[in-house]
């Protein structure tokens, strides 16, 4: 065996097709359907029109049936926090500017299995204390600007919902 | 090659999972009369790949269109993020603290300073240097993080009966098992989000060894966070679900008087990064009584596979 050892806090970022501009990939029919919901502030996933179970991330069957039909429809965009983490070191070009930033992952209230992530821009890294898992948190929405420039899409990011006071979640 | 035969090859060996799984696909081969003696090889440039902008460990997970529209987009990216916060989430579940995790990395590197082979030889780590570092992706430090190596690693498999006259002493295989995890490399969609397939795949392996874990007296899991190697221990019955942490805090996998000696050489967050094929090349040390940090007495070492999926490897001294 033999290695070169690399210090991970002395890397380089790692550069790369896509990683100053990780747009999503559009001509996935799926990601189109879920990017064109964000375009209009709205959660959407598909759901199995046979036992109803929520389909993510999108696949041609169900996951839990093997049922082929599956339907898009809108969520509350509700849910908990599950778990959370602070990014402080960029990982890819694209989040140079980024760093440090708090970032949420979110179960579902239509189905707590079902996870989204986010960045919690209202949650200063520093302030993390915050952040306790289990209580509300909601999709919001905003421009997507990576460190590169701006794109043409909206992000959803994850609130804390009782700090703000808004439990009104995803909107239409 | 010099057999007078075809070469039988296979694209089942390698790394991580298949390091644990490979002997059972040489067992057919020889089984079969396809093969007298199978190598299992792994080779990985990712150290020159990743200084270099070429590859990277995050190169798969980068080709998974749900992957690049889901998760990249929201800044969801890579391996140390997805790690992080299953060990976040571990913390909340189980109560495992910060000094807990560490002491896999710091346990780790104990054993890597008594291995001239490691890359992170000469680099001690103390509790007091690894609460010292800075974070990375909290709740991760640079050292709960592996290394990001160039290396190759083999080991060669025959029958027991081929290998009576081999110049080295024997390693028998006593048991194999393995699982998968349905979400694949998508851990964030896992449902049991803080557990390992271990759960599935270490019993089995065990009953066939006819072994229980007490029986184990040295262990190597694939770990390429300190997470998933407490995860490992505790899906693998080393311990109770969620004592991982006070389990390695007690020195449960010091090679110096541990229950469970664990990562003798290092692992891979301070021996290298050949996506543990040197973790099954240790066992085979500890049972001939060659290794660098011996464990006394060594007549049952277990290799645990992760990712994506799960595998359990069961060697025994041979009698």
């Amino acid at each position: 065996v033999s290695g070169v050892p690399t210090e991970p806090s002395r890397r380089a970022v790692f550069d790369g097709p896509g990683l100053h501009d990780p747009v999503p990939d559009l001509t996935w029919p799926e990601a189109r359907e879920f990017w064109s919901g964000v375009a209009q502030h709205a959660l959407r996933m598909p759901r199995c029109t046979a036992c109803e179970a929520l389909v993510w991330y999108p696949r041609p069957t169900c996951a839990a049936c093997g049922h082929s039909e599956l339907a898009w429809e809108t969520l509350s965009g509700r849910g908990t926090l599950f778990s959370w983490v602070v990014v402080r070191r960029a990982f890819a070009p694209a989040f140079a500017d980024w760093v440090p930033f708090t970032m949420g992952v979110m179960s579902l209230e239509e189905d707590a299995g079902v996870r989204l992530v986010g960045r919690m821009p209202a949650v200063h890294p520093d302030e993390v204390e915050l952040l306790e898992i289990g209580s509300p948190v909601h999709v919001a929405f905003e421009d997507l600007t990576f460190s590169g420039g701006a794109s043409s899409l909206f992000s959803p990011v994850l609130a804390l919902s009782a700090e703000q006071g808004d439990e009104t979640g995803a909107g239409g | 090659v010099g057999t007078g035969r075809d070469l039988w090859v296979s694209t089942a060996g390698g790394g991580s999972v298949a390091a644990g799984t490979a002997p059972s696909v040489a067992a057919e081969a020889l089984a079969a009369g396809a093969a007298r003696y199978v190598v299992n090889v792994c080779s990985i440039t990712w150290g020159t790949g990743r200084a270099e902008s070429t590859s990277s460990p995050a190169d798969a997970h980068r080709a998974d269109p749900a992957k690049r529209s889901f998760e990249m987009p929201l800044g969801w990216y890579p391996q140390p993020v997805y790690f992080a916060a299953i060990a976040r989430r571990h913390m909340h579940e189980f109560g495992t603290t910060l000094e807990q995790l560490g002491q896999y990395a710091v346990t780790c590197r104990q054993h890597a300073v008594r291995t001239p082979s490691a890359v992170l030889h000469d680099r001690p780590l103390t509790m007091d240097d690894y609460l010292g570092a800075p974070y990375l992706v909290d709740p991760f430090r640079a050292p709960d993080c592996c290394l990001i190596t160039d290396g190759a690693c083999a080991f060669v498999m025959t029958t027991p009966e081929r290998a009576a006259d081999a110049p080295n002493p024997v390693v028998e295989v006593a048991g194999v098992g393995s699982a998968v995890a349905d979400t694949g490399l998508q851990v964030l969609q896992q449902r049991a989000f803080t557990s390992t397939p271990q759960v599935y795949s270490a019993p089995p392996a065990f009953a066939m060894a006819g072994v229980r874990p007490s029986d184990v007296d040295v262990l190597a899991v694939y770990d390429p966070f300190t997470i998933v190697g407490l995860m490992q221990v505790e899906d693998m019955g080393f311990c109770e679900k969620g004592m991982g942490g006070p389990f390695a805090l007690d020195g449960g996998l010091d090679v110096d008087g541990g229950v469970l000696p664990y990562n003798t050489h290092g692992g891979m967050l301070a021996h290298a990064y050949v996506l543990a094929t040197d973790h099954v090349l240790e066992l085979v040390r500890q049972l001939r009584g060659t290794a660098d940090a011996q464990v006394d007495g060594c007549e049952i070492g277990v290799y645990g596979g992760y990712g994506p999926g799960a595998s359990t490897l069961v060697l025994q001294r041979g009698r």
